[in-house]
């Protein structure tokens, strides 16, 4: 399994995964110039992942904004994590969302609806 | 494909239709469905179709999604540009010339003259800058202190199931038990749901791309009310007062309203900053700002215009309606007490009040209250002078 590690950028989250935690991380703003092209290997890596492995694996989402064709990659993203956790696979998500943003809890409740795996939200500031 | 099947598309009655049009259109549906019915479905050509459609809705998805990031940046790029401006215009406070707040002397200095030449030659494209005018902000946060973060009220709306014409008459054609078992059926029930999904999708995005663009919003809202504010009264700074007094004028003149303005300065201001100290002469004027906020109708705007000089300026008031309303401020002013340390200090404010006439300016309505707010001081101070309308 290739290791998943892309530095944050102005434009771009930090995405990187924990192996001893099973943690998949994406920390920051999301507004690249294209975001298909960005997100493509984070899919692929995520699909190869979840196609050979069945332990239980967690997501670390803390990114305050996202451009429209981001938040399309998002909810791709997440198609994946629900066919594996329809398919038995253990998964948990963890989004952080910053409390004194008063929309912020509610964009994460659009992107809850759109799962059934647990996905606990999680006040952070900063 | 029989075009007849479009005639499914109703969309259901309007309220504003009548019971007979409603009874001749039920009866009109009730007859094309019996008339579909009888027509034997064309599997292939439903197939097509919903096939087309989903391929149509695949590709505005991506006309939305580049749309909508295109607005995106143009909405970052703004803030980014804000949060520049707003850096130099804190830049330029610190470059104004060196007036003492309290005695009103000019102190330049050896380094004022470089200073101001070093920042222009960094910052030679300042002078233009479009915003948010005071009104605006005023009709978005009411004018009172920060601006909040509000949470949008209401509840918020829940995911309607979706659905459409199309995927409306193939869910009628699937859940028709005559139609059980046909070959084609699986295939179409199938695409059905890749289509709902698609469309469920697309409105998903929609929606949280909107409120992500609203949090843009707010921070660009938050960022304009920052630069236009005011930091020791949280009133409306006097370069947006401005702006929104041109505007108003403007308007009074166009619709033909009245509108006054109120020129108000603390009385013996002086007095309490060498008596008492600066911190004293910060709370009155805090005091006296709180009290305008506190006093003035809402669509009211309040400006620190300088020192302890402040401006209300009152839209659809005439000169006569404008009177009694600084009177109550006044008297409201005059009530209170000043804590400082142990001590309370009273405070009182001279008022001048002035009509607008339609030739006015902005420095005409200006000079004229201003005149009425010093025949108010040389009256004897805490107390309200006007000049009408028609006295220059």
């Amino acid at each position: 399994m290739e290791s998943l590690d892309l530095p944050q950028t102005r434009a771009t989250p930090r995405v990187s995964f924990a192996p001893q935690t099973r943690t998949l991380t994406l920390q920051g703003e999301s507004y690249p110039e294209n975001s298909f092209q960005f997100f493509e290997p984070i899919l692929a890596w995520v699909e190869a992942y979840l196609g050979e492995r069945r332990e239980a694996i967690t997501i670390a989402v803390n990114m305050p904004y996202m451009n429209s064709s981001s938040t399309k990659c998002m909810l791709d993203l997440l198609d994946r994590f629900e066919d594996a956790w329809r398919h038995g696979q253990p998964v948990l998500m963890h989004w952080y969302y910053d409390p004194d943003n008063g929309r912020a809890l509610e964009l994460a409740e659009e992107f809850r609806e759109e799962v059934s795996f647990p996905f606990e939200t999680v006040p952070a500031r900063g | 494909m029989d075009e007849s099947v479009d005639l499914h598309d109703g969309n259901g009655l309007g309220d504003g239709v009548g019971p007979a049009e409603a009874a001749i259109t039920t009866r009109a549906q009730a007859l094309r469905a019996a008339l579909a019915a009888a027509l034997p479905i064309d599997w292939p050509a439903e197939y097509e179709l919903l096939l087309e459609r989903h391929g149509r809705l695949a590709a505005r998805l991506d006309k939305v999604l580049a749309i909508a990031d295109r607005y995106q940046a143009a909405s970052r790029d703004l803030i980014e540009r804000l949060e520049a401006v707003n850096g130099q215009f804190h830049q330029l406070r610190e470059l104004g010339l060196p007036v003492c707040r309290y005695c009103g002397r000019i102190h330049l200095d050896d380094h004022y003259q470089s200073r101001v030449g070093e920042f222009l030659k960094h910052h030679a494209d300042l002078g233009l800058a479009r915003g948010v005018c005071a009104g605006c902000l005023e009709e978005r946060y009411g004018g009172r202190g920060r601006a909040p973060l509000a949470a949008p009220a209401g509840p918020r709306p829940v995911g309607a199931p979706v659905s459409d014409s199309a995927l409306n008459r193939v869910r009628a054609t699937l859940s028709d038990p005559a139609h059980a078992g046909a070959p084609l059926a699986a295939p179409l029930a199938d695409l059905a749901e890749r289509y709902e999904k698609l469309l469920r999708r697309l409105n998903k995005l929609v929606l949280i791309s909107d409120r992500f663009q609203e949090q843009l919003q707010d921070s660009n809202l938050r960022l304009e009310h920052l630069a236009s504010t005011d930091v020791l009264t949280g009133l409306t700074s006097r370069q947006a007062m401005k702006t929104w007094l041109e505007a108003q004028i403007r308007r009074a003149r166009s619709e033909h309203r009245p509108l006054a303005l109120l020129s108000l300065d603390v009385d013996h201001f002086k007095h309490v900053n060498d008596t008492y100290g600066h911190e004293a002469g910060d709370a009155v004027l805090a005091t006296v700002a709180a009290a305008i906020q506190r006093d003035r109708r809402r669509g009211d705007g309040a400006g620190r215009w300088g020192g302890e000089e402040f401006v209300v300026l009152l839209p659809d008031c005439p000169y006569e309606g404008a009177l009694p309303l600084a009177e109550k401020l006044r008297a409201s002013i005059a009530e209170q007490w000043v804590i400082v340390g142990e001590r309370a200090i009273s405070v009182t404010v001279s008022i001048g009040v002035a009509g607008f006439t339609p030739d006015d300016t902005v420095d005409d309505l200006l000079r004229r209250a201003d005149q009425a707010m010093y025949a108010a001081k040389h009256g004897g101070r805490n107390r309200v002078m006007g000049t009408g309308c028609d006295q220059n």
